[in-house]
């Protein structure tokens, strides 16, 4: 029997890779909360796919500051949710971003919403950023597949899934 | 009396001692994060948590929402007190620009949908949480991180809200300003130690 909050796979990483996947996701939950400590190789952005979609069937809404400006974007109709910011690896092998990302209701029979957060800092740069993101699909989700926009995570980086249940 | 030997053709053989009750088995320790309740609300615009336990550190709510129309802002109440005892603060973003407001003394906690309002078909999201809700000394404070996207609108909120009451907080109301909640739409309430 599925726990109120549990930890469903955890990796990190002993070489850079270009992907994490969490696949054979159970339906036993309510939520799921994704939680990446990462860096870089190349990029500072981290998008998410589901069930193996590529097409432009995503889109985001969302919110950040760069220490300098604060500012509003959206994508619209594009093939990945944009989840967060991570550390870029060329400000320092130890730095590293935190990005959580939530699922809810990702076994139900609605379009899928999630909220994400992008912590980055690395001394006098980075990025906070609060993300709303949409996949327009009804299906259950069995597949998160995490990368970044270029380049691939760095080693150590570390990836936890949680399933979340209700009563 | 304790076992402390088998004699030779009993049925029990190769008896192992234990020290505790719990002879092999490792101890329960509860979880810091309990499911409370949840609720399914289809057909009416407002639901309850009532009777909420005080035996928590922190409240979070969970929320998938959908409505019968769009359009609709999301509101927070406590204990059924439904004059001038909160004020709320919002800072959004809706793609195109950002935006930030407040109230004092209004009769509801904002939760989400202060710009676009909720869709019909793509649920609004967020996270509730409530700290030191069972104080008896302190006012409330709450903290929703929402949102909602439709592929062209939509907005990432963060809100806080106080509830300006020393009383504990024994039930949680949240409503839409209009429409009915849709099939598909789930709330549910955690506590967490």
């Amino acid at each position: 029997m599925a726990s109120t909050y549990e930890p469903i796979a955890t990796t990190t990483l002993g070489s850079a890779a270009s992907s994490i996947t969490f696949s054979s996701i159970s339906s036993a939950y309510t939520d799921l909360r994704i939680v990446l400590t990462a860096a870089g190789s190349a990029s500072e952005q981290v998008y998410i796919q589901f069930n193996g979609d590529t097409g432009t069937n995503y889109s985001q809404t969302y919110l950040q500051g760069n220490g300098g400006t604060a500012e509003s974007l959206r994508q619209t109709s594009v093939a990945y949710i944009f989840a967060g910011y991570m550390a870029d690896s060329a400000y320092g092998s130890s730095m590293r971003g935190l990005t959580t990302i939530n699922i809810f209701s990702y076994a139900g029979s609605t379009n899928k919403t999630t909220l994400s957060e992008g912590n980055n800092d690395t001394n006098g740069q980075g990025l906070v950023s609060r993300h709303v993101g949409l996949w327009r699909n009804t299906s259950a989700i069995t597949s998160v597949k995490l990368y970044p926009s270029t380049g691939n995570f760095t080693t150590g980086t570390t990836a936890t899934l949680y399933g979340i249940l209700k009563a | 009396m304790a076992i402390t030997s088998v004699k030779t053709g009993s049925s029990f053989t190769n008896l192992v001692k234990y020290d505790t009750f719990l002879g092999p088995n490792s101890a329960y320790i509860p979880s810091s994060f309990e499911s409370i309740a949840s609720s399914t609300p289809s057909g009416t615009n407002t639901l309850t948590f009532s009777s909420i336990p005080g035996t928590y550190k922190s409240l979070q709510i969970r929320f998938s929402v959908l409505t019968a129309t769009a359009g609709q802002a999301l509101k927070m109440r406590f204990n059924g007190i439904t004059t001038s005892s909160y004020s709320t603060h919002y800072l959004l973003g809706y793609g195109s620009g950002t935006s930030a407001s407040g109230g004092a003394n209004q009769t509801s906690m904002d939760i989400g949908g202060q710009w676009n309002g909720t869709y019909t078909d793509k649920p609004m999201v967020g996270i509730i949480d409530i700290h030191d809700y069972s104080s008896t000394t302190k006012n409330k404070t709450a903290r929703t991180f929402s949102g909602e996207d439709g592929n062209g609108a939509g907005e990432a909120e963060l809100v806080s809200g106080a509830f300006l009451s020393t009383s504990a907080v024994t039930s949680v109301t949240i409503y839409t300003t209009g429409a009915n909640f849709s099939s598909g739409t789930t709330f549910a309430l955690y506590g967490i130690n």
